[in-house]
């Protein structure tokens, strides 16, 4: 897997080999920079998939919430194992968004932590980040290949980024099932992207 | 680099570094009070096996309430202690049936979660009790596992089958608040112990599938809840 700079630069900062989650069960410094170490690759990571900077920031601090909650059950010695480790956490989430059309935030909740709001100096950040301007181009023309449904549930959410609540008035159809339809025509629409669309920066 | 990153991702490292600093500190108490409580134990195990062997099996019959608790820690540092370190002695309560009284024993699995599990406690050990026969169980016993700092809660359901059905729900509630347990229909509270252990023993089992509501506060008035499901 590749190291992004990010990461470089916050281990610059460590006086020690062992990685920085196991450093954070008695340090919480470590665990700051441990998310900063990773928070770009893990919400660019998610960002691609659920074209939705919100949902993917959403999708982001619940895996470090988790990652947080559960890291004295880290036994890795090294950087590759600790991304390894994050990553397994993010995909389960994802899988999990992909499943029920919204993000988990249990483990938010649990260490009574709330995601901070978005402003554009972040949506843009992302959005550059993950190279979406492009990525949206070709989410355009897979559109042609999902079930009438979903594609307009994904054209009305994602390209034209109207609001849940409009999209179901416009449907006829309640909120939690358009949720549904976008998450579920996103992981469609993930199939058939496919390896191309794959980031280096998770999958090897 | 994390100064590179945007308004809201720095805010949310603030939170997670904040989180962190109260994570520790949950943690360092729980270990503080399980110290404490192990050199309590050296006071207190002989309390109930005084009490065990004195025929715990004359308390009344208790059906669908926990058992009494047994006396508290106050014997002097000269008797003998429990024999095995991990069992919170103040746990114990008297079976319905007689006999020795149920207790919890406390123990931190590899991974290092909190773990518990439950027996008939006589002569310093925990064991099992069939047909009047006492027999320890081993030192390496396995048992219902989870983050306490953490969750806030654990509980476990356990059923017996074997001449003296019985159907047990034990747990650790971290904040020490009444525990509510839902059973049979029927609402039994506990307060916890040593640790914040707990005990209902509940003569008889319950049907198959029959689930079991286990709940307690935390101290900003937030509900936990566990639901058990006994195993056929």
């Amino acid at each position: 897997m590749v190291c992004p700079g990010g990461m470089d630069a916050a281990r610059d900062n460590s006086t020690e080999d062992e990685p920085l989650l196991a450093r954070s069960v008695h340090d919480a410094d470590a665990f700051a920079l441990f998310y900063a170490a990773y928070v770009e690759r893990v919400s660019v990571y998610f960002l691609r998939r659920v074209f939705d900077p919100e949902t993917a920031v959403d999708l982001t601090a619940e895996t470090f919430a988790r990652a947080l909650e559960r890291r004295r059950q880290f036994r890795g010695a090294t950087a590759a194992k600790e991304q390894g480790w994050l990553f397994k956490i993010a995909e389960r989430l994802l899988a999990d968004y992909w499943r029920r059309g919204q993000v988990e935030r249990a483990a938010l909740h649990r260490a009574r932590l709330e995601r901070p709001p978005l402003g554009t100096e972040d949506i843009d950040y992302l959005i550059q980040r993950a190279g979406l301007d492009a990525s949206r181009q070709d989410l355009s023309a897979a559109l042609a290949q999902l079930e009438p449904r979903y594609a307009r549930a994904v054209q009305a959410r994602i390209i034209d980024g109207r609001e849940y609540a409009d999209i179901a008035r416009d449907f006829s159809a309640s909120h939690e099932a358009v949720r549904q339809h976008v998450s579920r025509g996103l992981h469609m629409l993930q199939r058939i992207l496919g390896s191309g669309f794959r980031d280096e920066l998770h999958d090897e | 680099m994390s100064d590179d990153l945007p308004p809201a991702l720095r805010e949310m490292r603030e939170r997670f570094r904040e989180a962190a600093r109260r994570d520790i500190e949950i943690e360092r108490r729980v270990h503080e009070r399980v110290r404490n409580t192990r050199r309590k134990l050296w006071l207190t195990g002989a309390a109930v096996i005084a009490v065990a062997a004195a025929g715990a099996a004359t308390a009344s019959r208790v059906f669908d309430r926990e058992g009494p608790v047994l006396p508290s820690d106050t014997l002097p540092a000269t008797v003998a202690s429990a024999a095995d370190p991990g069992v919170i002695t103040s746990t114990a309560v008297a079976d319905p049936g007689g006999g020795p009284p149920w207790a919890l024993r406390v123990f931190t699995n590899p991974t290092g979660l909190d773990c518990i599990a439950v027996g008939r406690f006589a002569n310093g050990h925990l064991g099992t009790y069939s047909q009047h026969v006492f027999r320890p169980l081993p030192s390496k016993v396995s048992g219902a596992c989870g983050s306490l700092a953490h969750e806030g809660l654990i509980a476990a359901l356990q059923t017996y089958n074997n001449d003296a059905p019985r159907t047990v729900v034990y747990g650790l509630a971290r904040d020490g608040h009444i525990v509510e347990i839902d059973v049979g229909g029927r609402t039994i509270q506990v307060h916890p112990k040593g640790l914040g252990g707990f005990i209902a023993v509940r003569e008889g089992n319950l049907p198959g599938g029959t689930p079991v509501s286990v709940r307690t506060a935390t101290p900003d008035g937030r509900t936990i809840r566990r639901t058990l499901l006994p195993v056929p």
